[in-house]
């Protein structure tokens, strides 16, 4: 190797204007003026205090969830209640008899299993944006949600159960992983995902779901039948402590993953040649990032049914205010997405009086004109649909 | 000297050349893109590639960034062969800079320059990051630009962004793909002139261009690709001249010297119809 440093042939311009050799990494000698400083911690700090008005908020609207319903217990004595089973006493217990009772069998586990949900939906759309480097991706608009779900139903219909409790979400995972990676050969081309592609396999991905879905409903008893529908709806009604064991942990290996995964889907925004240029084992990061939207998928999917949009509408708003960084995208969405569905399904639970809204009618009818205008605004930023 | 700059040097081994192919081929469906290519880049120069359209050079560029595996051949990289090392490991030691650069999210310039620190997280290396992105922006004159987000970035803008991510990358080979494409003459003149700065504090420096005049103004060697096969490889001075150009271009193409050591203005011959 010949290192030929010819510094006669070196324009001393060339050596003012280039005083820090990047190789080497000597400070610049004069920064210009226009430069400006401090950005990324004032971001962080930005990032920092959206999570926090997120999370107080989530902590406010679980606990006025809570009190609400037939039964009224007051926020405070929400609070006192869950404090009081902390050991510490200092605000007022639910006053009503059965107050404690119905707020640790029935509110809290229902109000526990939103959060997750809403969490594992949000998380699992960022996750799914970030990989195929496109906003309209999203579990439930490209077929993931009805995948699981098919899988979930045969479980019903043919009462399987070889893996006790855990048999509706292990078959969710499945199914949700298949039609995940379905989506991907399907949607992908010269390494590129095409929003038109992506929509239309989505389309036809929920077609066929929905036939076999149908074709389920028709095998199946009374009551596999009104599960089903159940499935597709949407509804976190009749949550129970045993479900919510299962669906935290998955929903907490999920998230912890997909923080691992953040650094690296910054990059693959720039595109999977520069991304690997950069050092990203991108089909490797690819591969893990489908398997833990499956997982996310599932655990949503799991006990609650198809709640679709939440992983659209959410990232991208924190998108909005936060900007697309996943380190910050990622945690911020997932409290996000644990205050929408709280707040869903306490509307679900009592906007008609005596009666349980399907929440993922809720969430659809709210997300559905968002997805078309975000369909357009990608169309105009795109420029045109290719 | 800093230790991080020790740290890189370790890792160059000195004998070998920064990156080598040896006999590659590549067939694009039933064509011969590139037909048993040797070449060897070496630090301390720039290396221009140019050649007609369709003569291979993009092909060659992606067989030296990774991207295309050759049919047969090899490709050494610090003098190991590039399937053998780990993306990590070859980002370490070469940044690429693609013609078209782009963000599926709307990152901030900064944050652009940023990733191209990412190959050195958690090594000691990292403790630099703010002063070498701080210095890439400065240089390629993007500071300004910094809050903006890249998708709303002129087509210049962008590729002096990408450059600069390139240059924070840090790495022994830099290979650029037309960097000057989208650039005014100024900013043009500032990114070849880093180029060269680059090479000659100790990098190894590949360019395709289709500016002949650049490419001669600029280069410590020309590789001239005709037809997937290295025409020729030497100065400017022994390329580029009026005869080689005007038989791989297929066009009359003229050189004029202007003899004051800033290289030949190259020009195709211009039938002047009614002049």
């Amino acid at each position: 190797m010949t290192v030929t440093l010819d510094s006669a042939k070196t324009p001393t311009q060339v050596d003012l204007r280039a005083g820090g050799n990047l190789l080497v990494a000597e400070p610049a000698p004069a920064r210009p003026a226009t430069e400006a400083v401090a950005p990324p911690r004032a971001r962080f700090g930005r990032a920092a205090i959206v999570a926090m008005i997120f999370f107080c908020l989530l902590i406010i609207m679980a606990l006025v969830a809570a009190g609400m319903g037939q039964l009224k217990i007051p926020p405070m004595e929400v609070a006192g209640s869950v404090l009081s089973k902390l050991g510490l006493g200092f605000l007022p217990e639910p006053t009503h008899p059965q107050g404690d009772a119905a707020l640790w069998t029935i509110r809290f586990p229902r109000v526990v299993m939103a959060m997750l949900v809403g969490a594992a939906l949000a998380t699992a759309g960022a996750l799914m944006q970030g990989v195929f480097g496109n906003p309209l991706a999203e579990p439930g608009v490209v077929g993931v949600s009805s995948g699981a779900a098919v899988a979930a139903s045969t479980v019903i219909v043919f009462s399987l159960n070889f893996l006790g409790p855990w048999t509706i979400a292990a078959m969710a995972f499945v199914g949700g992983l298949l039609t995940s990676i379905l989506v991907y050969f399907l949607a992908r081309a010269g390494g590129k995902t095409e929003v038109v592609t992506l929509i239309l396999t989505g389309v036809a991905i929920n077609a066929f779901t929905g036939a076999v879905l149908a074709f389920l409903t028709f095998l199946g008893d009374t009551q596999a039948r009104e599960q089903i529908v159940f499935w597709q709806l949407g509804s976190l009604n009749g949550t129970r402590w045993q479900y919510v064991a299962v669906v935290a942990p998955l929903v907490i290996i999920g998230f912890i993953a997909a923080i691992c995964l953040a650094r690296s889907l910054d990059l693959l925004a720039l595109g999977d040649k520069a991304a690997r240029h950069l050092g990203v084992h991108v089909e490797r990061v690819r591969v893990v990032s489908i398997v833990v939207v499956a997982l996310l998928t599932a655990a949503a999917v799991a006990f609650c049914g198809i709640i679709a949009f939440v992983g659209l509408v959410v990232p991208h708003l924190v998108r909005m205010i936060v900007g697309p960084a996943h380190r910050t995208l990622i945690p911020i969405s997932a409290i996000g997405g644990a205050l929408l569905l709280v707040t869903a399904d306490l509307v679900a639970r009592t906007a008609v009086a005596y009666a349980d809204l399907p929440i993922g009618m809720l969430t659809a009818i709210v997300g559905g004109p968002f997805f078309f205008w975000l369909l357009r605004r990608t169309r105009k930023t795109a420029g045109g649909w290719a | 000297m800093t230790d991080y700059l020790d740290e890189v040097l370790a890792t160059i081994t000195p004998a070998a050349p920064a990156i080598e192919i040896t006999d590659v081929s590549v067939t694009l469906g039933d064509r011969l893109v590139l037909d048993s290519v040797s070449l060897q880049f070496d630090v301390g120069e720039v290396v221009v590639v140019v050649g007609p359209n369709g003569a291979g050079k993009s092909t060659l560029l992606a067989v030296l960034a990774g991207d295309r595996k050759p049919d047969s051949g090899e490709v050494f990289l610090d003098g190991n062969p590039l399937s053998q090392l780990r993306p990590v490991e070859q980002s370490r030691l070469r940044a690429v800079l693609l013609q078209e650069n782009r963000t599926s999210f709307p990152f901030t310039a900064k944050q652009v320059v940023q990733m191209g620190r990412r190959p050195w997280r958690g090594t000691p290396a990292e403790e630099q990051d703010e002063i070498v992105i701080d210095s890439a922006m400065a240089y390629t004159e993007v500071a300004h630009l910094a809050h903006r987000t890249f998708p709303t970035l002129s087509g210049g803008e962008k590729a002096r962004t990408s450059f600069a991510r390139t240059l924070a990358q840090g790495t022994m080979v830099h290979i650029l793909d037309e960097p000057t494409a989208a650039l005014d003459i100024h900013h043009q003149e500032i990114l070849l002139e880093q180029a060269k700065h680059n090479a000659r504090s100790g990098m190894a420096v590949i360019v395709v261009l289709h500016d002949l005049t650049c490419a001669a103004a600029y280069a410590d060697r020309i590789v001239m690709l005709s037809h997937g096969r290295v025409r020729a490889v030497g100065s400017p001075r022994e390329v580029m001249t009026s005869e080689l150009l005007s038989e791989v271009y297929e066009h009359p193409v003229e050189v004029i010297d202007r003899n004051d050591g800033s290289g030949p203005i190259i020009v195709p011959v211009r039938n002047r119809l009614g002049g």
